[in-house]
């Protein structure tokens, strides 16, 4: 069993689907494509009180709400066993899933210290928002309003949780 | 019943205008509005605009596929702040 802190979220189940204990779930990750690369799937109502089950397939359904993932897990063979499931969280370990060099969690974001290109301390990452057009991180300020960032190539310079900073572009109004 | 192609789409006419002098001087500058049903049109990309969600204003960074939409869309007026501490698998590129 991993550790409780290395396991993320990627999805809930939602219901069964069929006679055959396949799970319904709705993804949680960026790219449902992601769970293709899973042999094992934590499911469980929090993080610290998890079952693993090792995934036997995987497929994709397109809907008008968005994509589901339907997966058959070893164990789950019929409905009855698949209801039980119904409302669970999935979780996947960290260190199973595929991250490229540049690519970085919106998780590890958070308690980043910001900056501008000019080397203006702005503030510290306190929350990240996930609008439908981009992340906006919401940037604490001391003696100040908050000050929200989008997260997009446009106003982010550098991500760099390594060295625990974010360098921003501001354009005018922006930190206003 | 859909808006009549006649009228065009519906851009509040001072947001239209911060637009088009914008546009006029190549400055970028983030547009504050409140008018969340004004429709994103081509002149909008690559601005952005601070979208009032009754709270606050959302930071919204127009793209070519936004095109079509409402500004509102864009700026939920409510958020699900999800479970406490939640680690979920959203990434960014560097």
């Amino acid at each position: 069993m991993p550790d409780t802190d290395t396991l993320v979220e990627m999805g809930r189940v939602v219901r069964p689907h069929g006679v055959r204990g396949e799970l319904k779930i709705v993804p949680e990750t960026d790219d449902p494509g992601r769970f293709e690369a899973l042999d094992t799937l934590y499911l469980g109502r929090s993080s610290d009180a998890v079952t693993a089950y090792t995934v036997t397939s995987v497929r994709h359904q397109q809907t008008k709400k968005g994509p589901l993932v339907l997966t058959r897990l070893a164990g789950v063979d019929g409905r009855e066993a698949a209801e039980q499931l119904k409302g669970a969280t999935v979780y996947a370990p960290l260190d199973e899933l595929p991250v490229s060099d540049d690519e970085v969690f919106l998780h590890d974001l958070v308690g980043l210290a910001v900056e501008t290109d000019t080397g203006e301390p702005v503030g510290t990452v306190r929350d990240i928002l996930d609008t439908p057009a981009n992340p906006v991180y919401v940037v604490a300020r001391p003696g100040k309003a908050d000050a929200m960032i989008p997260g997009v190539p446009a106003f982010i310079d550098e991500l760099n949780p390594e060295d625990g900073r974010i360098v921003i572009r501001p354009i005018e109004g922006l930190l206003d | 019943m859909a808006r009549s192609l006649k009228k065009g789409p519906f851009v509040y006419y001072k947001l239209q205008r911060k637009v088009d002098e914008l546009n006029k001087s190549g400055k970028k500058k983030v547009v504050k509005t409140w008018s969340r049903a004004s429709m994103v049109t081509p002149e909008f990309v690559g601005h952005t605009f601070a979208v009032h969600n009754g709270k606050q204003f959302v930071p919204v960074y127009v793209t070519e596929n936004m095109v079509g939409h409402r500004l509102g869309e864009f700026a939920p007026t409510r958020v699900f702040r999800g479970h406490a501490l939640a680690r979920k698998d959203r990434r960014v590129k560097r």
